[in-house]
């Protein structure tokens, strides 16, 4: 029933999920209270021990009855203290307050029995309140409730950004360490090439030679700038990451950002607008100042977004005035409301609802920049870093185009890993998973190592353009598109290569078998062995298949016979053997 | 499946062609997982990143045609689409006699009139659902059909086109010319040619090869 950001499950599930959701758990903890919240719970304590305090010492209190109606808000503050604590236990499991109506109606229950213990407190210690049980409870409930949301709201703000910066500071780390496998791939493409093709006099393009060369630096020099940018953004003044909002910002989220917002808070001021409404308002005048306050409020920055829209600093202005004109607006009215007990409001306790209820504006307010701009912090450095991952996954994509056409102008098993590894390359920079990609980069360049390890890579039949093959590495690179289909095995007589006048014809010779074996045979493995026999080169395959006869006119039948001195085929229940010998 | 992106392995020999075409799927919004020049790296590319559909060319230059991957490819991962793209009418022309392998669609480059005609054939190739319920598209078989031609048929008419004389394969068949002048006749007549007309029947025959294996006669 969790509201807080959940991991998605199954093949959904993408590194950033999995980061997210192994990160949730400890970022709550460390921030589920923060200075900021503290600060919060704090005013808000105040504003609710004046309540009370107020509330309890009844109308024209005494100096006496002051200091008792103090003392029971503050033994109801500790009670409701431990009540508090119960419940944001009870939050964390049942998710955060913005998301769900049904744990802010908890949170007013809570405060509903806090100002029934108000209530029964103010009884005990013999206080003449003159106000019935309901009045406590509803000034309970709302008080705690708000109280209560406030203080979720900002723990859950704070956990949410925790989740999300350190997610996105995994993301910063995981390009980075694409950057350096990118960076690594091209050095490597360019020493090996290079090594490669000076022994052999072989010419690539210059082109790819080029990217490998441009991809390197601009990946080393965008790599360094990134990241300065971003710890200039984020990390270099604090590490914990400063999201404190500036005055400015506070002031233009009340009027700009959230034109709403400031009307929510304007509502529930005049409902908490503690303690002249819920002592002594009637029913009517509440609503009258409901209607007065919240209208006025509406209008006010209707005009200040109107008329100033480009200049935010003026709009706060204006609209602190307008809280002003409102509050005096109130208090002047104040003589013509209704009071329970038929008495007038004073000036003194309409003066003391102002500035208390401007502060619980103002923190709220703060919150809610805080809010935004925490978000909008982190709504930019993620920004910032998709432009960058973009830029990352691009040259990621032309290393692999590169990668591809280098594997063009080689032969042999290499070059099917390497456009295998350039395909997986490719694949990984479009789906931007950096684990992928560096798997594949680590394919790529094992592929080159083992092109570099020996004359002829892995295989015979391994090699650049421009090199001289011998026989060996003919018949090897003949049979590598053919590997594709069939699992081919390939011996050759040191002898027999000695002995053969014309190499290209053995090609022909072994390509013609093993097209047979896979189209007419239905093989899936083929033994090529190519020996010296009484002086002369014989061309054996053996496979798995079962021989039938080649529908097709048997040009390639025809081609064996016009080469061959003779050609024997034997076919039996565990494969087919296809023997023929070389004329000289 | 349609307006899906489909998961794309693309072999394909000739350079522009592939750039071209991949461009294009790309453009379509299907996703090309891999491009390769020939059949080395399929199979490694189709492991590593898996495919919804391959799209091989018929003939690849040497080694194994696209009509043999798309055999070895159906062996390997039944669920795969494949489309074989051709200038060739049939794979016959290209001397291969080998059956299509199920839940294979083979088609004419030079039917593909336009993008969305790819885009089609790609998703039916992808989805035999929709394959099944509603068959190849009109436009599919619309151009280049090919005669049924035996398959020594097909191997005389490139013979012909190639420009060996009737002696030449009479003594490359071992068999005697008259015979083979008897076979271009009943080819001739298969291809529908006049051959009693003014204009010279092997020409023609020639041009009928032309048009059918779509490219230049190779040598």
């Amino acid at each position: 029933m969790s509201d807080y950001p959940a991991p998605r499950s199954g093949a959904d599930v993408n590194w950033l999920d999995r980061l997210r959701s192994a990160d949730r758990e400890l970022a709550l903890r460390l921030t589920g209270w923060t200075d900021f919240s503290w600060r919060l719970s704090i005013v808000t304590s105040v504003l609710g021990l004046l309540a009370i305090a107020l509330t309890a010492a009844g109308p024209d209190p005494t100096g006496e009855e002051l200091w008792r109606g103090l003392q029971v808000g503050l033994i109801v503050l500790a009670g409701t203290n431990a009540l508090v604590f119960l419940a944001q236990r009870i939050a964390d499991r049942v998710g955060p307050p913005n998301r769900g109506s049904v744990t802010i109606a908890g949170f007013a229950a809570i405060g509903a029995l806090f100002g029934a213990l108000a209530w029964a407190g103010a009884t005990v210690a013999g206080l003449d309140s003159d106000q019935p049980p309901w009045v406590w409870l509803v000034a309970g409930a709302a008080v705690v409730a708000w109280w209560m949301t406030t203080i979720e709201l900002g723990r859950y703000a704070r956990a949410q950004a925790g989740i999300e910066r350190r997610a996105l500071a995994q993301r910063a780390h995981s390009v980075q360490e694409v950057e350096r496998s990118s960076d690594a791939l091209s050095s490597e493409l360019m020493a090996t090439l290079r090594h490669r093709l000076e022994p052999v006099g072989a010419r690539l393009p210059e082109t790819d030679l080029a990217r490998a060369g441009q991809t390197a630096q601009v990946l080393q020099d965008e790599a360094a700038e990134s990241v300065r940018d971003v710890s200039h953004r984020l990390w270099s003044l604090n590490p914990e990451v400063d999201l404190r909002p500036r005055t400015s910002q506070v002031l233009s989220t009340i009027v700009n950002k959230r034109p709403f917002r400031p009307a929510l808070l304007a509502f529930l001021y005049v409902l908490v607008d503690a303690p002249g409404l819920f002592r002594n308002a009637s029913v009517g005048g509440t609503l009258a100042i409901l209607i007065t306050g919240v209208g006025g409020i509406f209008l006010v920055l209707g005009v200040a977004n109107a008329w100033m829209g480009r200049k935010p600093q003026w709009h706060a202005r204006i609209f602190i005035a307008a809280i002003v004109v409102l509050q005096v607006a109130t208090i002047v009215l104040a003589p013509w409301h209704e009071s329970i007990d038929g008495r007038p409001l004073s000036l003194a306790e309409y003066m003391l609802s102002v500035p208390l209820s401007v502060a619980l504006i103002m923190a709220t307010a703060g919150f809610g920049s805080w809010w935004e701009s925490s978000q909008s912090l982190i709504r930019d450095y993620a920004a910032a870093l998709s432009t960058r991952e973009s830029e990352v996954f691009a040259q990621a994509q032309a290393s692999a185009a590169s990668t591809r056409r280098i594997a063009q102008h080689l032969h042999g098993t290499v070059q099917s890993r390497l456009i295998a590894a350039a395909a997986r390359m490719s694949a990984a920079a479009g789906k931007r998973d950096p684990a992928a990609l560096e798997e594949s980069i680590a394919a790529a360049m094992s592929a080159l190592h083992s092109l570099d390890r020996g004359a002829f890579g892995d295989t015979e039949g391994d090699r650049l353009d421009g090199e001289a093959p011998n026989l060996a590495a003919r018949v090897q690179a003949r049979c590598v598109p053919w590997s594709e289909v069939l699992d081919i095995e390939v011996r050759i007589d040191p002898e027999s290569a000695a002995g053969v006048g014309d190499p290209g014809q053995v090609e022909l010779v072994v390509e013609e078998l093993l097209a047979n074996s896979f189209r007419h045979g239905g093989a899936t493995t083929a033994t090529v062995d190519i020996a010296a026999e009484s002086g002369r080169v014989t061309v054996s395959v053996y496979d798995d298949g079962t021989y039938q006869e080649p529908g097709a006119s048997g040009l390639g039948s025809r081609f064996i016979a016009s080469v061959s001195e003779s050609h024997s085929l034997e076919a039996s229940a565990h494969g087919t053997r296809v023997r023929v010998v070389l004329q000289d | 499946m349609e307006g899906c992106a489909v998961r794309v392995v693309y072999v394909e020999d000739d350079d522009y062609t592939r750039m071209t075409t991949a461009a294009l799927l790309r453009e379509l919004g299907h996703e090309v997982v891999a491009e390769l020049p020939g059949a080395s790296g399929l199979m490694n590319a189709l492991d590593a990143v898996g495919a919804d559909v391959a799209v091989l060319d018929l003939d690849l230059g040497g080694g194994p045609t696209g009509l043999d991957l798309a055999v070895a490819v159906r062996r390997r991962s039944p669920k795969t689409g494949i489309l074989i793209l051709s200038t060739y009418a049939d794979p016959a022309l290209l001397g291969v006699d080998t059956p299509l392998p199920p839940r294979t669609l083979f088609a004419v480059k030079r039917a593909l009139a336009s993008p969305e005609q790819l885009d089609e054939a790609i998703e039916l190739a992808g989805d035999p659902i929709r394959l099944g319920e509603a068959g190849l598209p009109d436009w599919w078989n619309a151009s280049a059909q090919m005669p049924r031609l035996r398959a020594s048929q097909v191997e005389l008419l490139r013979d012909v086109a190639e420009g060996w004389t009737n002696a030449q394969i009479a003594s490359r068949r071992g068999v005697r010319e008259e015979a083979v002048e008897k076979s271009v006749q009943r080819l001739a007549r298969a291809l529908g040619v006049d051959t009693s007309g003014p204009r010279n029947p092997r020409v023609m025959l020639t041009q009928a090869y032309v048009r059918l294996s779509g490219s230049a006669i190779g040598g």
